[in-house]
């Protein structure tokens, strides 16, 4: 199936609202392929048996053989140079404070005279390629032959709000769902105890825009994203309220049980109170499988000591690293973690218009030994070639700056990929010889989602769902290729 | 020539085709002559129709339209035989003439057609013209939503068992195809069934068990009609539909983006709703006053906080592209117009012409141009706020307030004229004139752009000043002009003396020959300083000044051993430099050092009340940039930097179209007059949709779901009504019955379709699953605020206050933790305890922190028009429900109050009656009262506290699935 805007009947029933209330329309989704319905009439499909399935969460075949299970996106949120991380250009070396004309959003994407700063960190080869990484990051240099660099990343907004909805919606206006909500609608999740998406916080805060950014927008609620928090309760209202124990808890729960069922016995054509009835036993599976997934306390020492958790600057991100491995093991689908958040304090994100190097050196100490930790131990345990990591910011920034800082850039920056299908130590597009703008294979966001979803066996041109009268695609409605480059 | 592109598709030949060359060959053997084939058959008309018009509108129209047509050659009406063999010629490229069309050939299968139409004779449907703007209209009239309403009878029912079925014409039209289907409706469904189910739908509250057992026990004839008026009349019926209404405008009260701050007095606009449902304000003047409020009220009285509509999306302070941002604004409005009024996806043809609807790209923008002129959001300010009084009482306070203001700013300036006063009066006793010796003036006229010269110029006038005293008495003008003061000052003593000088514009001071004090020009208030060791006796002193333009001063003055300062310039000197430079200085000196400081005191006060706003109660509203409006352009793929024809405002074509006709702004307006010449045309009786629309969405609202299943949608892509007549039929009613909501629910709610039980029957459940035809009524799980409100009621803190600002119920920590600034923008300890427990339509909808119980219940995305609700069902609404605090606390509240009402004897089974009672409004059968007595036993075995084992029996009724679904 393909075109612009073909109707899944799936999506459709859900758009009129039938998806999750009307009972026999339940049983139509159960026995719908999500990607099958462009042919089918509600006619001949309401011939077919009912089933008793009415999760949106189930999980569902791939288009084609997937080859990562999992995704886990480290967001760099603020914005990091990638000038002064990944992106080596001698060019810019010695020409600190020269003056060069180069277009600036601050002044209407007009060319403006701007000073240059030249890069901040010295850079080094790593690795069987030989790819040059700054000493921000020198465990991650020990990484590179399993890593695939785009230099050439680009996109539409240049200011933290609206790049923030486009690197997680595709979109720069609030209201559409994000990638983790797009992937778990095309594929479900394998474990039912655990939310299929998942979002940590750093632990100075959240990102602008707070839950906008892991948003269902118009999918159902049981896509949006679940923030898993690493202290205390993991995810909300997880714990009994105080003074319940888990058999007074199981004794409410078996008596709304038991009145249940006798509610439901004379309805028992309305599938939706069977899947309530299923929920409050899912929850209460929750309540154990998920603190036992966040739960590291038996993870060895050796482990624990290679994400870092003995050292201060490292142990925050390198704990949620661990658990967002330890959440790959347990099937969870989609997995986001934010380093930097809270706007009180321009140290704790990558945002650094002023104070370049206490910023970057602070931000990338905190993740570069946890990120390196969890490449390796994915890989040693075989989960590298189906989880796929992605690292990056909003955006980057501008080879021009204060000489104490830089500016956002949307024009041109770098993220990078491992695992999951990538082919490591590879590198796509290539900014100008002064970093500035992506210049040669250039690569929008689109394509990045693309790739994700490709990698994930999910045709991004195809994975859509009917609403506003239109087939909403993730990447949009014109086709994009995924980067084809970087995919092994 | 132009080369028309040509989209090559190649298909086989159709059966029309097939069937039109039968019909050639048939009428050609017949007669053999070219008037029998203009007998036109239907395999005419549907080639015609399906294979010549589209091929001529894509391939001819290009160069062959009515408009200069090339070659003198019009395709867009009849073709002569000439014409139309020759055609064929040129399409297939015989002979030496150019091949049409030009550019790319034609595709065998379209040749074909061709051939095959002209040798059928060239049928053209009498009448008929093609043009693109006619196929619009072609594929408008095949569409039901386009057309007209029709005001069919309601069907008659044949089937004598049915015939005292039908209470109302509604019945007949849903009883007509079920009985045809082999179906009948359902029972009546039980007195409590219904009295839960109208509650909800009316009020979005349960009833009292009180209300259901007197309900129950009504056995007369007109109990459910008293019932449904007292709902429709109770004042939480506006705050039921008013919500759903909220969904369909995006309703929300901050912006979204990187701040999300708070939008000003948004919450007007919700209550203006509530208030519009709760007074019945006909559907039309509701769309009038919120499209065009502003021009239709004139500013006055409410309608004006219906334009909020205009000011409820998302907004970007800080965009990246100001001119897509702007667009985007505008489209969200053709959006929200379109989906919400019309049930149309106009916003589809921004880019391109609509791929399904009959809606060209032109018509988006004539849509927009009626938005055009709108000042675009700035979150509060002139532009977007009036000073509004929703009440007499507020006006009366705010002008209380502001005649206060006014008193204390009036007290202030009276205390400070008495001081200034005091000085002026004490300043003239301070002047001496006999500090100078002789004081002679030379006055100048002239445009001195800097210091001149004086003595190379001649003077105007000259002489002695008497008294000794600098002024300026003697200019002639107040612009460009000079002076020099020469003369001797009077030293009383040896010592030291200080000057103090400030002039505007240049000066030069000069005593004995020293040059003290310089200024070029300009400026005033900057005083200059200089201080001198003189012997006692006579000293030469000299002033330069010049003056070009704007205001005149010289202020001079001196103090010295034995005397503090006092002036040497009267000061009638010192328009310009001012009352409060010469106060500073002389102040204290002249009134006293107490009333110098009081003049400060008062002075500073006075700033600070002349700063002071009476913070006047305002209405989020519309404003245009002025009576002439800014043009509008069709935008080549919707890029902003692509403008390409300009059009007027107009409608759209597939529903009849036409220009705008705004009558020419009266003198004095604001505004363009284009808003109000679209209110008008969508709440013209003849509008198809609008009426349409809402009355759908009023059955959706009853019924779970709408006749036409996708709300937002009546185009092409949408879904077909399952009861096209009867969606006709009432909303032809709803207009003839002015368009009153109350009397259409009234209609609907007391229908014998409506009252059926939800219950499924084998029958029904196999010949129509889906309920498409109405055999029963569909259950519903309550929505999230409904969910929220139970839980209040049931736990007796639901506060019922109407109106107002909104409020913020705790929002757990863990979830504040994940903004940007944990807890920005949510004002939880500002609450007093009842205002969290009020109704959830009253919760700040905070576009990126919605209320968590909420949101997990489904609560609309807020950035959107939103036509329907999901129900999903989730385990994190178990965790909500069964861990989370509010449950929690509810229950507790709730435990606490059935033991009230039991008494101190009451035993666990009373308890268990009452605490089901409260949730579901009935007496618990004999089992579940058992299980709830033994589920309380057990959590005592198990070490609860008999107040914690009643608070888990309450959350457990809380919990139960017949809380949440209705029947």
């Amino acid at each position: 199936m393909s075109g612009v805007c073909r109707t899944s009947r799936r999506e459709f029933l859900w758009e009129t609202g039938a998806g999750f209330t009307g009972l026999a329309m339940t049983g139509l989704l159960g026995a719908d392929g999500f990607f099958n319905g462009a042919g089918a009439s509600p006619d001949t499909a309401h011939a077919r048996p009912h089933s008793a399935s009415a999760n949106p969460l189930a999980p569902k075949p791939p288009m084609f053989p997937a080859k990562a299970k999992s995704v886990i996106f480290l967001f760099m949120y603020g914005g990091p140079s990638q000038l002064d991380t990944f992106d080596y250009k001698p060019k810019l070396v010695g020409r600190d404070g020269q003056t060069i004309t180069v277009r600036s959003f601050r002044n209407g994407n007009k060319p403006t005279e701007l000073k240059l700063m030249e890069p901040r960190w010295k850079f080094k080869q790593y690795g069987q390629c030989g790819k040059y990484v700054s000493d921000l990051y020198p465990h991650l240099g020990g990484c590179v032959d399993d890593m695939a660099f785009i230099h050439s990343m680009y996109s539409d907004a240049p200011v933290h709000g609206s790049a923030m909805i486009q690197m997680n919606t595709g979109k720069i206006l609030t209201g559409s769902p994000s990638l983790g909500s797009w992937v778990n609608y095309g594929l479900g999740s394998v474990n039912q105890n655990l939310p299929g998406f998942v979002v940590m916080m750093d632990t100075t805060g959240g990102p602008i825009s707070g839950a906008k950014n892991w948003s269902s927008g118009y999918m159902p609620a049981a896509y949006q994203g679940t923030v898993l928090r690493a202290a205390g309760d993991p995810i909300l209202d997880l714990t009994p309220p105080p003074g319940m124990t888990d058999g007074m808890q199981r004794d409410v729960l078996d008596s709304i049980g038991r009145l249940n069922e006798s509610h439901r016995a004379p309805r028992a054509d309305n599938s939706n109170l069977s899947a309530r009835i299923a929920s409050y036993e899912l929850a209460y599976k929750m309540q154990s499988h998920a603190p036992e997934a966040v739960d590291i306390t038996k993870e060895p020492e050796s482990i624990k000591k290679m994400y870092g958790l003995d050292k201060e600057e490292t142990k925050d991100f390198g704990y949620r690293c661990l658990l967002a491995r330890r959440l790959v093991e347990h099937g969870v689908r989609f997995i986001q973690l934010y380093a930097g958040g809270g706007n009180t304090n321009f140290l704790n994100f990558w945002d650094a218009h002023g104070g370049l190097v206490p910023n970057h050196n602070r931000n990338a100490l905190r993740t570069d030994q946890p990120i390196a930790a969890l490449i390796n131990d994915l890989k040693q345990r075989g989960l590298l070639d189906s989880t796929l990591i992605v690292w990056g910011g909003e955006f980057g920034r501008t080879s021009h700056g204060t000489g104490d800082g830089r500016d956002h850039n949307a024009y041109g920056y770098t993220m990078w990929m491992a695992g999951g299908g990538i082919k490591g130590g590879t590198t796509a597009g290539e900014t100008d010889e002064l970093g500035m703008e992506a210049a040669v294979d250039r690569y929008h966001v689109k394509n990045l989602h693309g790739t994700i979803l490709h990698q994930l066996g999910l045709d991004p041109n195809n994975l859509s769902y009917f609403y506003n009268g239109l087939n909403q695609k993730l990447v949009g409605v014109v086709p994009i290729e995924p980067i084809k480059k970087i995919i092994s | 020539m132009q080369m028309m592109r040509i989209f090559v598709k190649r298909t086989h030949l159709t059966d029309t085709l097939t069937a039109v060359l039968a019909a050639v060959c048939l009428i050609s053997s017949h007669s053999g002559n070219r008037a029998a084939a203009q007998t036109p058959t239907d395999a005419h008309a549907k080639l015609f129709e399906n294979k010549i018009r589209p091929l001529l509108i894509a391939s001819c129209m290009g160069c062959h339209g009515k408009e200069n047509p090339g070659g003198g050659l019009r395709l867009d009406s009849p073709v002569s035989a000439q014409n139309a063999l020759e055609i064929v010629k040129r399409v297939k490229g015989e002979g030496k003439a150019a091949r049409m069309p030009l550019g790319s050939a034609l595709a065998q299968d379209k040749i074909e057609a061709i051939e095959m139409w002209v040798k059928a004779g060239a049928y053209w449907p009498s009448g008929t013209s093609v043009s693109p703007s006619s196929d619009i209209a072609r594929r408008a009239k095949s569409h039901w939503a386009f057309q007209p309403l029709r005001k069919s009878a309601s069907p008659t029912v044949l089937n004598p068992r049915f015939a005292n079925w039908s209470r109302n014409p509604i019945d007949a039209f849903i009883l007509d195809p079920l009985l045809k289907r082999g179906l009948k409706p359902s029972p009546v469904a039980s007195r409590r069934e219904l009295i839960r189910r109208l509650s909800f739908d009316l009020t979005g509250l349960p009833p009292t068990p009180e209300e259901v057992s007197a309900f129950e026990a009504d056995s007369s004839a007109g109990a459910y009609d008293t019932l449904v008026d007292r709902l429709l009349a109770s004042p939480h019926y506006g705050e039921k539909w008013g919500r759903h209404w909220l969904d369909v405008v995006r309703y929300a009260e901050t912006n979204s983006y990187e701040r999300d701050n708070p939008k000003p007095n948004v919450y007007r606009y919700r209550d203006w709703v509530i208030s519009a449902f709760n007074q019945d304000k006909p559907y039309n003047q509701f769309v009038r006053e919120q499209i065009a409020g502003d021009e239709i009220a004139k500013g006055a009285g409410d309608a004006l906080t219906g334009t909020g509509y205009y000011r409820l999306g998302i907004w970007d302070d800080e965009p990246a592209d100001i001119k897509q941002a702007e667009n985007d604004d505008l489209d969200d409005l053709v959006v929200t117009t379109g989906q919400a009024l019309l049930g149309l996806t106009l916003d589809c043809a921004r880019c391109h012409d609509h791929k399904f609807d009959p809606i060209p790209q032109r018509d988006y923008y004539r849509m927009v141009a009626f938005f055009k002129n709108i000042n675009r959001f700035k979150n509060g300010g002139p532009t977007d706020e009036s000073i509004f009084f929703a009440s007499a009482e507020e006006k009366a306070a705010y002008t209380e307030k502001l005649a206060d203001l006014d008193a204390k700013r009036k007290a202030a300036a009276n205390e400070l004229k008495r001081v200034e006063d005091a000085y002026n009066k004490g300043r003239d006793s301070l002047i001496k004139p006999s500090d100078f010796v002789g004081l002679r003036y030379r006055y100048f006229e002239g445009a001195f752009g800097s210091m001149p010269d004086f003595e190379t110029l001649k003077p105007i006038k000259s002489g002695t000043l008497m008294p000794a005293i600098i002024d300026l008495k003697t200019r002639r003008r107040d612009e460009n002009f000079g002076y020099v003061f020469e003369g001797e000052l009077k030293a009383p003593q040896a010592g030291n003396y200080t000057f103090y000088i400030d002039t505007d514009d240049g000066s030069k001071l000069t005593i004995a020959g020293n040059k003290l004090t310089e200024k070029a020009g300009g400026g005033q208030g900057a005083e200059m300083t200089a201080t001198l060791h003189l012997a006692a006796g006579q000293v030469p002193f000299r002033i330069d000044y010049f003056q070009s333009v704007g205001p005149f001063g010289l202020n001079f003055a001196w103090s010295g051993p034995g005397f503090e300062r006092r002036p040497l310039s009267a000061l009638s000197a010192c328009s310009s430099l001012g009352l409060p430079t010469l106060l500073k200085a002389e102040l204290a000196q002249i009134v006293g050092r107490d009333r110098a400081e009081l003049y400060n005191k008062i002075t500073q006060r006075k700033a600070e009340l002349d700063k002071q706003e009476v913070a006047s109660p305002k209405v989020l509203c519309v404003t245009e940039t002025g009576p002439n409006a800014t043009d509008t352009f069709v935008l080549k793929r919707g890029n902003p930097n692509a403008p390409d024809e300009k059009v007027q405002p107009g409608f759209p074509t597939c529903l009849g179209g036409g220009e705008a006709v705004m009558p020419a702004p009266p003198a004095g307006a604001t505004s363009s007059g284009r808003r109000t010449a679209l209110a008008e045309w969508l709440t013209s009786p003849s509008n198809p949709l609008v009426a349409r629309v809402i009355v759908n969405r009023v059955w959706q609202g009853h019924f779970g779901r709408g006749i036409v299943r996708t709300p937002n949608d009546f185009g092409i892509q949408g879904s077909r009504p399952t009861h096209p007549a009867l969606l006709d039929w009432l909303s032809a009613r709803f207009v003839q019955d002015g368009w009153s909501f109350k009397k259409l629910h009234k209609l609907i709610l007391t229908s014998n379709t409506y009252k059926q039980s939800s219950r499924s029957n084998p029958n029904g459940l196999a010949k129509d699953p889906g309920n498409d035809l109405f055999w029963r009524f569909d259950m519903r799980r309550l929505e999230a605020e409904e969910i929220r409100d139970s839980i209040l009621a049931a736990s007796g803190n639901l506060n019922l206050k109407l109106y107002g600002e909104s409020v913020y119920p705790e929002i757990p920590k863990d979830i504040l933790a994940a903004q940007s600034i944990p807890g920005n923008d949510w004002y939880t300890q500002k609450m007093k305890p009842e205002d969290v427990n009020r109704r959830s339509i009253y919760i700040h909808v905070k576009r990126s922190l919605i209320y968590p119980l909420l949101a997990t219940f489904d609560l609309p995305d807020t950035d959107r028009t939103s036509a329907l609700r999901f129900a999903s069902t989730q385990p994190t609404q178990a965790l909500g429900l069964v861990n989370g605090t509010f449950a929690n606390q509810q229950a507790a509240a709730m435990a606490e109050r059935v033991s009230k009402d039991i008494g101190a004897s009451g035993t666990d089974r009373a308890f268990v009656i009452r605490a089901f009672s409260l949730t579901m409004q009935r007496r618990p059968t004999e089992a579940e009262t058992t299980e709830g007595a033994a589920l309380l036993k057990r959590l005592e075995q198990r070490g609860a506290t008999h107040e914690k084992a009643l608070q888990y029996l309450c959350l457990a009724a809380l919990n139960l699935d017949e809380f949440v679904y209705l029947d």
